[in-house]
């Protein structure tokens, strides 16, 4: 049970880190306080932002990885 | 299909039994993650591309040898290697990752995308440039807390232990971590002069 809510107490509510019932209380105290909701809200959009940037490797260098695999086999 | 269902456990098993096929199914499955963490660290395309390499070479290496015991936490696990192959590179080279220009090269090459007219790409590629300008604009410790758990999927805990500090004060980096960079990002914007904190 959270016993004073933190704004770190909303970042591991973002990213997933609550157990159930925090999660529970964490919606309830949010559905009142609007500082709350709004500061959960900004970080929600920059993590949204966030999930925006998707880079990848060169398909040359996944090929060197599985060729080295496959040569020291 | 089905090999979206199989689990990073299961395919190490098979790996390990000789199914090339598997490595590279867990390659594809976690490229994105690995890639993006370690460029956004080393801020160099064809740096992040060697350490990349390194990293899944190491991670060959230590499933051969019988020593990988993380069940269940392939990525976590991957990800702090190629974090430590980043310490140990600038170490030697002693200095820390400065920007590189992006007129140089086009790190846009690298990203996959489906279906987009040139506006929406345009778009697309000028917000990744922008915002990975504004998380190298970040201090070190809050741009490393906030790759670690947003593309690396270790948990606050987990970066705890790794960076040495408190869970608190790596949880109170990640918010210092969203924040400035929502203040930057809104400075962008607008165009007003915003200070990034760097206290905790």
């Amino acid at each position: 049970m959270i016993q004073t809510l933190t704004p770190t107490d909303l970042l591991r509510q973002l990213y997933k880190e609550t157990s159930t019932d925090e999660g529970y209380e964490l919606e309830n105290c949010l559905l009142q306080d609007e500082n709350l909701k709004k500061e959960y809200m900004n970080l929600n959009q920059v993590k949204n932002a966030l999930d925006s940037i998707q880079l990848n490797p060169e398909d040359s260098t996944i090929q060197k990885i599985l060729n080295y695999s496959l040569q020291t086999k | 299909m089905l090999r979206k269902l199989i689990s990073d456990q299961e395919l190490i098993s098979q790996y390990l039994t000789g199914q090339e096929s598997s490595l590279q199914e867990l390659i594809t499955r976690h490229k994105a993650k690995v890639y993006t963490s370690i460029y956004l660290l080393v801020k160099d395309k064809y740096l992040a591309e060697d350490i990349f390499q390194d990293t899944f070479i190491k991670v060959i290496n230590t499933l051969r040898l019988g020593k990988y015991n993380e069940e269940g936490k392939f990525l976590p696990w991957v990800i702090r290697i190629g974090h430590n192959l980043v310490i140990d590179h600038f170490r030697r080279e002693k200095r820390t990752p400065m920007i590189t220009n992006s007129e140089g090269f086009d790190i846009f090459e690298t990203i996959q995308f489906v279906d987009e007219n040139i506006e929406d790409k345009l778009l697309r590629e000028q917000t990744y440039t922008d915002l990975q300008k504004l998380i190298a604009l970040l201090p070190e410790e809050q741009r490393e807390v906030l790759i670690m758990r947003h593309y690396g999927d270790l948990s606050f805990k987990e970066i705890s232990e790794i960076t040495n500090v408190s869970i608190n004060t790596a949880l109170g980096r990640m918010r210092y971590a969203l924040n400035n960079l929502r203040k930057l990002m809104n400075r962008k914007d607008s165009g007003v002069k915003i200070s990034v904190s760097n206290t905790l």
